[in-house]
């Protein structure tokens, strides 16, 4: 977005906060518990304040990126498998389109009868419906590779291993990166969900505890604070993915095209 | 004389759709130490399977390939490939110097490695982008890039698959010249595919017309022009007139 | 070229989960409270239809799912379309569009249940404003990038709005349209259910949950076989009814762009 783009993105925004509080200070609005932004953002003061608050977005921030960097590993790992071996591809592609529709929430009943209320069961609705995201993206990634970058692995006599590590996987990193980023923003979805739904602990909790003793300001300053979580760790995702491979990524890339 | 490659009736037959295609028949073919060797043909005659399986990368259906006297099955020690498409054959995510590293990184130790590395890229005039990335680099300069990566191997022969095709006319001039002067600087042979008839006789010491398909050697030419060759003089001199217009003759005539 | 959906993967590939299904009911020799044995899914299952307790869930959850996701796809292809045809009103909304795409959509649920209560409407609405997003952006950028050359194009040929709009913008959006309900499908899918759990609502989510509370491990893990059942199921109508209406559209590319 250029910076006209974001002038105007920005104006946007505060026009409808403007038009919100004004709705709502009015008194013309029909909901009883809905509150103006100033009401929000003097509750967001009186929780970052207060201690529990960090404890909270620490405790999903946790979650989140414990979960994340699981499903990354196993779905790294098995998308490089699946997509450079059409034998192992033909014997399980269709159990994991079997499983992949299951929806990550079903799992939180699961997760409360092994686990009880712990980060495990949180762990254990945020692994599976985030790997998928990074499993399939891998293995496009890979199956899409041109044959001439394994052409050339080969005439310079490059073993598997070795030509996996140095030509492959980075040559697959775009692809990976799509799907590293879907299943980031999924964690974080997932990790509130199983805080909502079981643990209580964290940001999703105390959304739902905001709600039940009805305090609106609050419930919704806890839900700003989850869309920022989800934005910003989208952000640091793809700071560091420039960092690591700089010459991937460093040069300007239609990266944010994509719509989800 | 050893032939640095020997080829004998070799015939590949690929799968294709439902049956079988034969890509080459019968190919007869003998590399000599140093020697330019052309290959000119329409397309889908098969010159780029006959590099591929000189190369190693496909396997002959038929016939024998020797290279040094040893049969080969996969692609050997001190044969190095140019592709065309360079853009796809170079590691977009690597530096220059880390793409020239590519072939001599499992087998060097470091320091030295990184002397074979500059004295690739010195080979073509690439030392000042060592640190930058291909994409950064115009056409020409990532060719170039891929010579420095198949030299740092030091190889006794090139497989150069039409590398100048994409090219345009200034830049592959050029790089034809550059190689000439790599050949003789490391006396490696080369073996260069094109569609270009001009270009296959100014680079080379022998070309041969593949007709096909199924592709065979239908005619080798000698080239007896001066061994030091120049753009200009070289492709006005009746010499050179002659021997395109014979090429050009065999490859059109008797389809 | 394959049609997007037509095809599942050999059959042979599902041998991994059935034999891990079948290595599972192999070592429940012995009680284990936790990870009961695909059987009594089954027994649970069962015992679910035959009292009447199952039919009703899935009607009343693919109901709710099937109306949410109409009305956000309705919705979203309208909105997309007023907002992506004017440029202004595209630039500024793209921060808060942003901001709302990114934003978890099971955190909707609380927030409805407080402002709307306990009422059916309020399951449609956190769906249809859960779901809209990928569609109503999907449709956006659809016709963003489409949308000046054939304006232009329906100028030059001297066309009225109203045939710009119904002749050749609509059709140009309509496979961006497809691809944002492919994506809404299985969200609405979630919230649906999520707010079956949350609030113990009727439907599949709330047998789940009683699953859990009742510690009945079985009906959990058969109920979980259902879910995914139906999402598969669904998943399949989308594809297919996708194919149909995207026959006479070039073929797309495996990945959705």
């Amino acid at each position: 977005m250029n910076d006209r783009g974001l002038v105007q993105g920005a104006g946007g925004l505060a026009a409808f906060l403007l038009l919100w509080e004004a709705v709502v200070r009015s008194g013309s609005a029909t909901f009883d518990y809905l509150p103006a932004p100033s009401a929000i953002l003097a509750a967001l003061g009186r929780l970052a304040a207060g201690g529990a608050f960090w404890g909270e977005i620490g405790h999903t921030l946790l979650a989140t990126l414990l979960g994340w960097a699981i499903a990354v590993l196993i779905g790294v790992v098995a998308g490089l498998a699946l997509g450079l071996s059409p034998w192992l591809r033909r014997y399980s592609l269709a159990s994991i389109e079997a499983l992949r529709p299951l929806p990550g929430v079903a799992f939180a009943p699961v997760g409360l009868l092994a686990f009880g209320f712990s980060l495990q069961m949180e762990l254990a609705v945020i692994v599976l419906p985030t790997l998928w995201p990074v499993l399939v993206n891998t293995m496009g990634g890979i199956s899409a590779l041109s044959p001439r970058l394994g052409e050339v692995a080969r005439s310079f006599r490059l073993g598997r291993f070795e030509a996996t590590m140095k030509v492959y996987a980075p040559a697959a990193a775009a692809s990976v990166l799509v799907g590293l980023r879907l299943s980031m923003s999924l964690a974080v979805v997932m990790a509130v969900i199983a805080e909502m739904v079981g643990n209580p602990q964290g940001l999703g909790y105390a959304v739902v505890r905001e709600q039940q003793a009805l305090r609106p300001a609050e419930m919704f300053g806890y839900v700003f604070v989850i869309g920022l979580i989800g934005i910003l760790m989208n952000w640091a995702l793809m700071a560091f993915a420039r960092r690591a491979l700089p010459g991937e990524f460093g040069r300007p890339l239609a990266m944010d095209a994509g719509v989800r | 004389m050893s032939a640095v490659f020997d080829l004998a009736a070799v015939a590949l037959r690929l799968p294709v759709g439902g049956g079988v295609r034969e890509i080459l028949s019968d190919v007869h073919l003998s590399l000599a130490e140093g020697e330019v060797y052309t290959i000119v043909g329409a397309s889908g005659s098969g010159k780029t399977s006959l590099l591929r399986v000189m190369g190693g990368l496909t396997r002959a259906s038929a016939g024998s390939i020797r290279f040094r006297g040893v049969p080969i099955d996969a692609p050997p020690a001190g044969v190095a490939f140019v592709f065309q498409d360079y853009a796809g054959a170079l590691l977009q995510w690597r530096t220059v110097a880390r793409n020239v590293a590519l072939g001599v990184e499992r087998s060097l130790a470091k320091p030295e490695r990184g002397l074979r590395v500059a004295e690739a890229l010195r080979l073509v005039g690439l030392e000042a982008h060592a640190g930058d990335f291909p994409w950064q680099l115009s056409g020409g300069m990532q060719q170039r890039v891929q010579l420095a990566r198949a030299l740092a191997i030091r190889p006794s022969v090139l497989l150069m698959d039409e590398p100048f095709a994409a090219l345009d006319a200034m830049t592959k001039a050029g790089l034809q010249d550059e190689l000439l002067r790599l050949r003789d600087q490391t006396g490696a042979s080369i073996v260069f595919i094109t569609h270009d008839i001009e270009e296959a006789v100014y680079l080379g010491d022998r070309v041969a017309v593949l007709k096909g398909p199924p592709g065979t050697i239908a005619h080798t030419f000698t080239i007896d022009l001066p061994r030091t060759r120049e753009q200009i003089a070289t492709r006005e001199s009746p010499a050179f007139l002659r021997l395109r217009h014979q090429v050009h003759d065999a490859i059109r005539g008797r389809a | 070229m394959k049609r997007a959906g037509m095809h599942f993967p050999p059959l042979r590939g599902l041998a991994p989960l059935l034999a891990g299904l079948a290595t599972w009911q192999f070592l429940s020799s012995g009680p284990a409270p936790n990870f009961p044995p695909p059987a009594a899914w089954w027994r649970t299952v069962a015992q679910l239809a035959s009292n009447g307790q199952l039919a009703p869930a899935v009607m009343e959850t693919l109901w709710t799912f099937a109306l949410g996701l109409a009305l956000a796809a309705s919705f979203g292809f309208v909105a997309g379309l007023a907002i992506g045809t004017v440029r202004a009103v595209r630039r500024w909304s793209a921060l808060l569009l942003e901001y709302f795409r990114a934003l978890p959509p099971p955190v909707i649920v609380p927030v409805a249940v407080l402002m709307l209560g306990y009422a059916p409407s309020m399951k449609v609405f956190v769906i249809v404003f859960a779901s809209v997003w990928p569609v109503l952006l999907n449709v956006v950028s659809s016709v963003s990038r489409v949308g000046g050359g054939l304006v232009d194009m329906g100028r030059s040929l001297r066309l009225t709005r109203g045939e710009v709009l119904f002749k050749l913008l609509i059709p140009a959006v309509v496979p961006g349209l497809l691809l944002g309900i492919r994506v809404a499908t299985p969200l609405a899918m979630v919230i649906t259910l999520l707010i079956e759990m949350l609030t113990a609502m009727p439907g599949l989510g709330g047998l789940l949950i009683a699953g859990q509370r009742n510690f009945n491990s079985a009906q959990v893990f058969g109920m979980l076989v259902v879910v995914g059942l139906l999402g598969l199921a669904v998943n399949l109508l989308v594809n297919v009814a996708e194919a149909i209406v995207l026959r006479r559209w070039p073929p797309r590319g495996l990945a959705p762009e």
